[in-house]
């Protein structure tokens, strides 16, 4: 069998039921931090399409710096297309990030890169990338401050979606095979899921990568391209994210009527923040002026030897409402029920929860979507989960 | 049309230049295999062309100031400049068909005919349109929701702008065609697929025509 890891795809679809969304209100002051900021958590922010050293790209970069006083975040994943117009000059490095994110990199923050098609492949050679010279390649976190005994280790798989031939597949497969990690994110530039009008998904990259990461037990995955946040709605146990809006922007690009989105928003510039602690991922994502657009906590089901029990909400202002989200990962893209700006319905606690606190329902503005539900989606070809070994080809070179 | 001599060929070829390949234990992979149907001859020819370019572009790097994965922009922009200058130096006088002979384009074409003749062409094509120079340009500083395409010529030894965007060469494709070495890469322009060094910006073949898509400008 090919599962090293004791992940299996069972489990990976029941954890899906464990999503549970912290649809807050979006506060009156910025920072409005959702994140517990847990001792020992793995804490990191993801930036896509950033490159263009518009006023926007330092918007966002002036939001992260100002979220890392309250969350303090220990490196940046970025996932493509980092210096738009190419790196033929040492002031595209300047302009488009060292300027930008000179806060952060004056405290230490490190990036790691991902390329897109914008980028030169020459820039994995740049330091402040941390590449290692590699257009993909592998590392794991190590948890800032005081790490907790057993926290469960979370490994990034880092590709070069723009160029996807066989070496990379055969690294990318040998990688995860052997890794013990519990998490593993995969981050990369094209997005294997994504609603948007310009690109969309990428379905022939979608083939060849998603039966690697359902057999090999990934579960988190983040893209840009597409110029705007969106949430996918659980793929096969697989949550993915497009968040494409750091530097660029595609004012509503978003198909509402694709039924990929759990969570889109396109009307302005964005960023994540991301927390993993034990069993929990959080997330938030946060707009060019502060706005939370999204939260909430994905439950990674019990690791064998771990005994991080569930958490609960994440801290921090009032009580929010917890509403269950795709209790049952579709098999293929389905219907999304109709999210709006009205106020949020009282919570439906799922079964892995700990009773919360009775929420007030509050208002969200604008970044909640609308997503109307299509009677057929377009349908997506559906991913070769365990697809028939092949015989190792003949090396002729 | 019969091609007798055609021989399927499962090639992993060139994969000592594969970056940060690792093996493993179990014979089970997911990964499909390297599937090139082309005449042995034909493929034996046209790897012959790529390793003598890289040959050249190893020769030429010695002469270069070097960078590693600790670079600076500014080593990175000298060296990247200097890699493009000597290159179409080296190359001056080369002309379409010296990397892709006539019998190489052609067991490309038939590749690339039947695989967007597939079911799966349709998604193909709309794959290769995204970051194509011809058809996406580069999000403007001023309004990022606006873009500008710059020019790219499709000629044996042009300068690929450093500003235009690269293609998506999808996977599927990758698997039948003959695998490169990192310092090669394919990409579609229009509706052309060239040939390209990787960090140099330089063309080095292309065969015109190989889309078959009238949306993409040629």
């Amino acid at each position: 069998m090919l599962r090293p890891v004791p992940f299996p795809k069972a489990t990976l679809r029941s954890f899906a039921a464990a999503l549970v969304l912290a649809l807050a209100a979006v506060p009156a002051s910025t920072q409005d931090l959702r994140l517990p900021v847990k001792g020992g958590s793995v804490r990191f922010a993801v930036i896509g399409d950033t490159g263009t050293a518009s006023t926007a790209q330092y918007d966002i970069a002036k939001q992260m710096a100002a979220y890392r006083t309250k969350f303090p975040f220990d490196f940046v994943i970025m996932v493509g297309d980092n210096l738009y117009g190419g790196s033929a000059s040492a002031d595209d490095f300047k302009t488009k990030f060292e300027g930008p994110y000179a806060q952060l990199l004056g405290d230490k923050v490190k990036f790691y890169a991902a390329l897109g098609n914008h980028d030169n492949p020459s820039e994995r050679n740049y330091k402040d990338w941390n590449m290692g010279g590699q257009r993909y390649y592998t590392w794991r976190a190590s948890p800032g401050g005081l790490a907790k005994i057993g926290n469960p280790g979370v490994r990034f798989f880092v590709l070069d979606s723009n160029y996807m031939d066989k070496p990379q597949l055969d690294w990318l497969e040998a990688e995860l095979k052997k890794s013990t990690s519990e998490w593993k994110i995969a981050f990369f530039h094209h997005p294997l899921y994504s609603s948007g009008k310009t690109h969309g998904s990428s379905l022939d990259l979608r083939r060849q990568l998603e039966p690697l990461f359902l057999t090999y037990g990934v579960t988190l995955v983040f893209s840009g391209h597409d110029h705007f946040y969106e949430r996918i709605k659980v793929q096969n146990g697989i949550y993915y994210w497009v968040c494409g809006a750091g530097g660029s922007l595609r004012k509503g690009d978003l198909d509402r009527s694709t039924g990929l989105t759990d969570v889109g928003f396109d009307s302005d510039y964005s960023f994540m923040l991301v927390e993993i602690d034990g069993n929990d991922m959080y997330f938030q994502a946060v707009s060019r002026t502060g706005q939370t657009i999204d939260a909430g906590v994905v439950h990674h089901p019990p690791f064998p030897e771990a005994a991080a029990p569930a958490s609960p909400l994440p801290p921090g202002g009032t009580p929010v409402p917890v509403v269950p989200v795709s209790p049952k990962p579709p098999a293929g893209p389905t219907p999304t029920p109709v999210v709006t700006a009205e106020p949020t319905p009282a919570p439906t606690p799922t079964p892995t929860l700990k009773p919360l606190p009775t929420p007030k329902p509050t208002p969200t503005p604008t970044p909640r979507s609308k997503v109307k539900p299509k009677p057929k989606p377009k349908a997506a070809p559906k991913p070769k989960p365990k697809p028939t070994p092949t015989p190792t080809p003949t090396p002729t070179p | 049309m019969m091609r007798p001599r055609a021989v399927l060929l499962r090639l992993a070829v060139l994969g000592s230049v594969a970056a940060g390949g690792c093996s493993t234990t179990s014979n089970e992979k997911i990964v499909p295999p390297q599937t090139v149907e082309m005449d042995a001859e034909t493929l034996r020819k046209f790897q012959h062309e790529i390793e003598e370019y890289v040959e050249l572009r190893q020769s030429v790097l010695k002469q270069i100031p070097p960078i590693d994965a600790k670079s600076t922009p500014a080593q990175i922009e000298a060296h990247q400049k200097s890699l493009t200058q000597a290159i179409m130096a080296y190359r001056k006088g080369a002309k379409r068909g010296d990397i892709f002979k006539p019998e190489v384009e052609a067991a490309v074409r038939r590749t690339l005919y039947r695989e967007f003749a597939s079911p799966e062409g349709a998604a193909l094509l709309k794959d290769i349109k995204q970051g194509n120079p011809k058809v996406e340009g580069n999000p403007i500083p001023r309004d990022p929701s606006k873009e500008v395409k710059p020019a790219v010529t499709i000629a044996v030894n042009a300068l690929y702008p450093d500003s235009a965007p690269f293609s998506s060469v999808p996977p599927t494709l990758l698997l039948k065609l003959p695998l490169l070495p990192e310092q090669v890469r394919y990409r579609f322009v229009g509706r052309a697929l060239i040939l390209r060094d990787t960090e140099a910006n330089v063309i080095l073949d292309y065969i015109p025509d190989v889309v078959p898509d009238p949306s993409i400008p040629r």
